[in-house]
């Protein structure tokens, strides 16, 4: 018997958790971009 | 008998003659239509040598046995697929080293996309379990919706081993079928106004700093917040490393050309000799084949529903057909994405934008197989 409020449980914050680190994901390369070309912005 | 030897046709059973016939499918689809020719044609001859009688190819090695008497596709399943599983991730490597990160360093929302077309693991993984198929099974088929071969290969291997050569081929088969099952798909979900949406086809340089902090920023965060994602990401960012630092161009052009060629060899026989005839021939076959089947086409139709919302909410033009690149079959789908543009604007010019989704893809699979290895791997 499948015990699906373990179901949804693992759909609900699997599919969250992929959101969430590819958000931070996002935000970092944004970042990490934002202070690269502002260092090698030519003076 | 044959002049005095065990012939092997009176082994010979419906099963395994259905999966010599369906090897030689494979063959004649590499060879005919060129559908990922280095994926199908290895694999329909693993299909076909493992599923010949009494030839002892496929027997494992096991402690205590008697020189030569394992067969190189059992050696080749037990430790490349199996037992180490280090096959797939060595082909992560190559990956990386072949990889630009580029466009999505450039465009990083193409993250969130990449994210969205993971929909299809998810209603899969539910699919599966309405037909009845346990949890750890249930994973491993949604795992077919990342349209990622290695990280197929890879979570079936550690959760639910004795659906691998289905699990794998389905993946591999789907990803070769891109350019049939994706346009119908994102046709329906989009209006001929929206496909028409023009974008500027460059992408802001990226500077070469940026591409070597990708790869090392990207491995701390993914491993330090899904640690069983480390065999897949870590591997794909050291072999992105390789490629952008440029001190070890020896070394990256080698994952690049041959290592990935010998590696695809090994593997690719594996798949298919993973597939005996007389426990494959089953209609939970068919099951699994349709619910990959399904979660392709709802991984795709997650990337397009997000595309259109963030066609709504950009200040700047954005063509929703991008959100379908989210599938991690690179560079196939981006390819879809610029051909449909093209028909659509003959001034559009979307590839770029597409392969942000696409690689994102790449890593939304992994971090969702990671999840789910993180709940169930041993």
């Amino acid at each position: 018997m499948t015990n699906w409020s373990e179901a949804v449980v693992i759909v609900a914050k699997g599919f969250s958790a992929v959101f969430v680190i590819m958000g931070i994901l996002a935000t970092l390369t944004y970042v990490v971009g934002r202070i690269v070309s502002r260092i090698e912005k030519p003076k | 008998m044959f002049f005095g030897i065990q012939t092997g046709f009176a082994f010979l059973t419906v099963g395994k003659i259905v999966m010599i016939l369906v090897g030689l499918g494979f063959i004649t689809l590499a060879i005919r239509k060129k559908w990922e020719p280095y994926v199908l044609l290895p694999i329909g001859a693993g299909m076909i040598l493992a599923n010949l009688p009494i030839t002892g190819l496929t027997t494992e090695p096991y402690p205590g046995m008697a020189a030569g008497g394992a067969g190189l596709l059992g050696i080749i399943l037990k430790y490349g697929v199996f037992y180490w599983n280090i096959l797939p991730k060595f082909i992560f490597f190559s990956i990386g080293a072949l990889t630009d990160f580029g466009p999505l360093i450039a465009n990083p929302r193409a993250f969130i996309l990449g994210a969205a077309a993971q929909l299809g693991i998810y209603t899969a993984f539910v699919g599966a379990l309405i037909l009845g198929f346990t949890i750890p099974e249930a994973c491993s088929i949604g795992i077919i919706g990342g349209a990622d071969g290695p990280t197929t290969i890879y979570a079936t291997a550690m959760l639910a081993p004795h659906l691998m050569g289905v699990t794998a081929t389905a993946a591999y088969s789907y990803m070769a079928m891109v350019a049939i099952i994706q346009p119908p798909i994102i046709r329906a979900l989009t209006t001929r106004n929206e496909r028409q949406i023009y974008m500027k086809p460059q992408l802001r340089p990226v500077s070469k700093t940026e591409k070597i902090l990708f790869p090392i920023v990207t491995m701390i965060v993914v491993l330090l917040l899904i640690p069983k994602s480390a065999p897949l990401v870590g591997m794909l960012m050291l072999g992105n490393l390789f490629r952008e630092s440029g001190v070890v161009e020896r070394l990256s052009q080698t994952a690049q050309n041959q290592f990935i060629d010998i590696v695809t060899i090994l593997l690719m026989l594996g798949v298919g000799a993973s597939m005996p005839g007389d426990t494959v021939v089953q209609p939970r076959t068919l099951m699994i084949l349709g619910l990959g089947l399904f979660a392709f086409a709802c991984g795709t139709a997650g990337g397009v529903l997000l595309g259109k919302i963030m066609s709504l909410l950009s200040k700047h033009p954005f063509n929703p057909m991008v959100g379908a690149a989210g599938v991690s079959a690179v560079p196939m789908s981006a390819r879809i994405v610029q051909n449909l543009g093209l028909q659509s604007n003959k001034k559009n010019f979307l590839l770029m934008h597409a392969m942000g989704p696409n690689v994102a893809g790449v890593i939304g699979s992994t971090v969702a197989a990671g999840y789910f290895l993180g709940i169930f791997a041993k």
